[in-house]
């Protein structure tokens, strides 16, 4: 399902930091945890998510390092700064105070069970 | 840097790589480019065209390209060893463009803050300028296109009552035919310039010209007795310009007789005088007048100016006459000249102004546009005129690039007039009251726009008005004094028919009135009585001069002059200072006039 970019704007970011909070994760692999939990509807494109992240990077929220694989591929590894995890918590409050409104207003049941 | 990929780089690209690049830009080759991280990362082409138009639309810093090079191509790189086509991964990636826009956002928000700043600067700073650039095209649209509108011709609105004078009452042309009935001037000798009295060596050749211009003088006194002068200000046989052009040229017709003949009728009534022919002393006294009234046609300064000229050399003349040879004039005569000096001007000297204002509004109605109530503004064709004809002062306006933007600082049509009247009626005022009650100089006036205008230099705020308004000040004084000295010469008048009817002078001025003077003149420097006394039996008129204090008719020491008018301000100074006393004149009365029989 296509959503707005207006709704995706807030929404993005929210899902990457959420994303980086358990562990770090590399670029591709944050494009497909995103679409695959969510069932595509957060199907971001590499030339959506690569400049979110260097916007979260340039904002003191994430930070980087690149690491080599066994495979001897180069891999920018992304991970939650201080900073980063206080905005997780910010604007988790703030997501399921709105979502909570919504419901009342007969827009959408509860937030759904964190998938592995 | 292989072969293949040095030879695809830029000229700048070669130079830096070699060893001279290091001390040039060491930054530049400090780690791999982006095209080495690309090449090195060995994609399948497609992806790799992608990666490389990505990175490259980015426009990033060399350093941050590598860093997004290195990224995207091991994204693609995790995405083919997952199996993944390269359409298929081409196709989520995306338009390299756009994520290229993005992707230089979001780096360079990651930027220094100092380079930030900078940029956020010379962004404000482009802005700016094209604000400014868009600003000025937009004025100089305005001051450009802006057409002045000649709605009024102000020239045949005053010529109107002149032109209406019948042929026959007209005393221009017979001025004209005395003038061209003159006799050359002998050499050496100059009539019409400082007046030659009868003590003067050159009195001889004087009169010897004044017998040679009977003709001339005959003519000058029959069209003295014409009711008006009816020289038109314009001529169809010049091109109309603006009002003030039009008005010199015909300054220059008519006025340069006009001041021949007066100075002829003077210099033959002292001869008159010497030659005991009263009657013809104050005939050509009495056409003096009518000279001076017919100079006066006009209502400009200028006219006034030329008027009252006239009238001041008939007063000092019938002043000397009375005073030397009083027994020429026969009673009739002297209430004669009595009535022609009183009637000279209208009454009290004053000057107009209403001449001045049409030339003034001429002026606005040339320079400025009209959006038909009243308002408008300068104009880029209109400055051009007002400096050709304020006399230009340095660069003219019209010449100069920041000309719209100085024309939009300066106040609109409606605003130069209202300040113009506010002006002139400030120092009409001022100049309107006699000399005792002026409390500052009617000049103050005119220099409060000048100064403003030569304060801002070329252009000054109300720098119309500032060419423009007339100065008042010195016209006033003289105006003043040539009231004085008539007074004067009507006191004396009276004191001679006294004399004459009782055998002596009268003690006081009040035992003139009402016989033969129906009220005692004052004394314009301090609004009391003009000063009469008695100095070895023969009359004294004076007046108490710029200092207000009566000295009892004793002039000031070392020849300076008391009746020339200074404001309370300056006399103040001077009074505190003995310098400034000895230039303004301190220190005696001002001698009107001396009966010597």
């Amino acid at each position: 399902m296509k959503i707005e970019s207006e709704l995706l704007r807030g929404a993005g970011p929210l899902a990457v930091l959420k994303l980086l909070e358990r562990s770090e994760m590399y670029g591709y692999q944050l494009v497909e945890a995103l679409s695959r939990r969510t069932d595509g509807v957060l199907a971001l494109g590499q030339s959506t998510l690569y400049p979110l992240l260097y916007n979260l990077e340039a904002k003191g929220l994430i930070e980087a390092s690149w690491q080599t694989t066994e495979s001897g591929r180069d891999r920018k590894y992304y991970r939650l700064t201080s900073s980063g995890r206080k905005r997780l918590a910010t604007d988790t409050k703030q997501w399921q105070a709105l979502l909570r409104a919504m419901s009342s207003l007969g827009l959408g049941a509860a937030p759904a069970e964190v998938r592995p | 840097m292989n072969a293949e990929t040095r030879a695809r780089a830029s000229l700048l690209v070669r130079i830096l790589t070699t060893p001279v690049g290091p001390p040039i830009f060491p930054s530049f080759t400090r780690g791999a480019g982006p095209r080495q991280v690309i090449a090195a990362a060995a994609l399948p082409t497609p992806e790799m065209e992608v990666v490389t138009q990505t990175v490259r639309k980015t426009r990033l810093w060399r350093r941050e390209r590598a860093e997004v090079a290195r990224e995207l191509c091991s994204h693609f790189a995790e995405g083919a060893a997952l199996g993944r086509s390269g359409e298929e991964l081409i196709r989520e990636f995306g338009d390299p463009a756009r994520a290229a826009a993005l992707i230089r956002r979001a780096k360079i928000r990651g930027r220094p803050l100092p380079w930030r700043a900078w940029r956020r600067f010379c962004q404000g700073i482009g802005t700016l300028v094209l604000l400014c650039i868009a600003l000025y095209a937009v004025l100089a649209l305005r001051y450009y296109r802006a057409t002045p509108v000649i709605s009024r011709d102000y020239i045949a609105e005053l010529n109107a009552p002149i032109a209406a004078v019948p042929l026959n009452d007209r005393a221009e042309p017979v001025y004209r035919r005395a003038v061209e009935a003159l006799p050359p001037h002998p050499a050496g000798l100059f009539v019409g310039g400082d007046l030659i009295r009868p003590e003067n060596p050159w009195w001889p050749d004087v009169k010897d010209y004044l017998a040679q211009s009977r003709e001339s003088l005959e003519l000058a006194r029959l069209g003295a007795a014409k009711p008006a002068l009816g020289a038109e200000l314009m001529s169809a046989s010049e091109p109309k310009g603006s009002a003030r052009s039009v008005l010199d040229a015909a300054w220059g017709r008519s006025y340069g007789q006009l001041r021949t003949l007066s100075w002829l009728l003077v210099e033959d009534a002292y001869r008159a005088a010497e030659e005991s022919d009263g009657a013809t002393a104050i005939a050509n006294l009495s056409a003096l007048l009518r000279l001076g009234d017919h100079a006066r046609e006009a209502p400009f300064l200028v006219n006034d100016s030329i008027g009252f000229a006239m009238f001041g050399l008939a007063i000092r003349a019938t002043g000397t006459i009375l005073s030397t040879r009083p027994e020429i004039l026969s009673n009739e005569g002297l209430v004669e000249l009595a009535h022609r000096l009183s009637a000279a001007g209208g009454g009290p000297f004053t000057f107009r102004t209403s001449g001045e204002r049409a030339l003034f509004l001429d002026i606005v109605q040339r320079i400025y546009s009209d959006d038909g109530n009243g308002g408008g503004h300068l104009s880029g064709s209109g400055t051009k005129e007002l400096w050709a004809e304020s006399g230009a002062f340095g660069e003219p306006l019209g010449r100069s690039a920041l000309a719209p933007i100085d024309c939009a600082l300066l106040p609109g049509r409606r605003e130069v007039i209202g300040e113009y009247d506010r002006l002139v009626a400030a120092a009409c005022e001022q100049a309107s009251k006699p000399l005792f009650a002026r409390t500052e100089d009617p000049d103050n006036f005119s220099m409060e726009s000048m100064g403003s205008y030569k304060d801002h230099g070329m252009v000054g705020t109300y720098a119309t008005v500032g060419a423009m308004i007339p100065d008042f000040g010195a016209m006033s004084v003289g105006a003043e004094r040539l009231t004085q000295r008539r007074d004067a010469v009507l006191v004396a008048i009276a004191l001679e028919l006294y004399r004459r009817a009782h055998g002596s002078y009268p003690d006081s001025l009040e035992a003139l009135t009402p016989k033969y003077l129906p009220g005692i003149p004052i004394d314009r420097f301090d609004g009391k009585p003009i000063k009469y006394k008695l100095a070895e039996g023969r009359p004294l008129l004076y007046s108490v001069g710029v200092d207000g204090v009566d000295d009892g008719g004793r002039p000031p020491p070392g020849g300076r002059d008391p009746s020339k008018w200074f404001s309370p301000a300056r006399l103040r100074e001077a009074r505190r200072s003995p310098a400034v006393a000895a230039q303004i004149g301190l220190g005696g009365d001002w001698i009107l006039l001396r009966m010597n029989r």
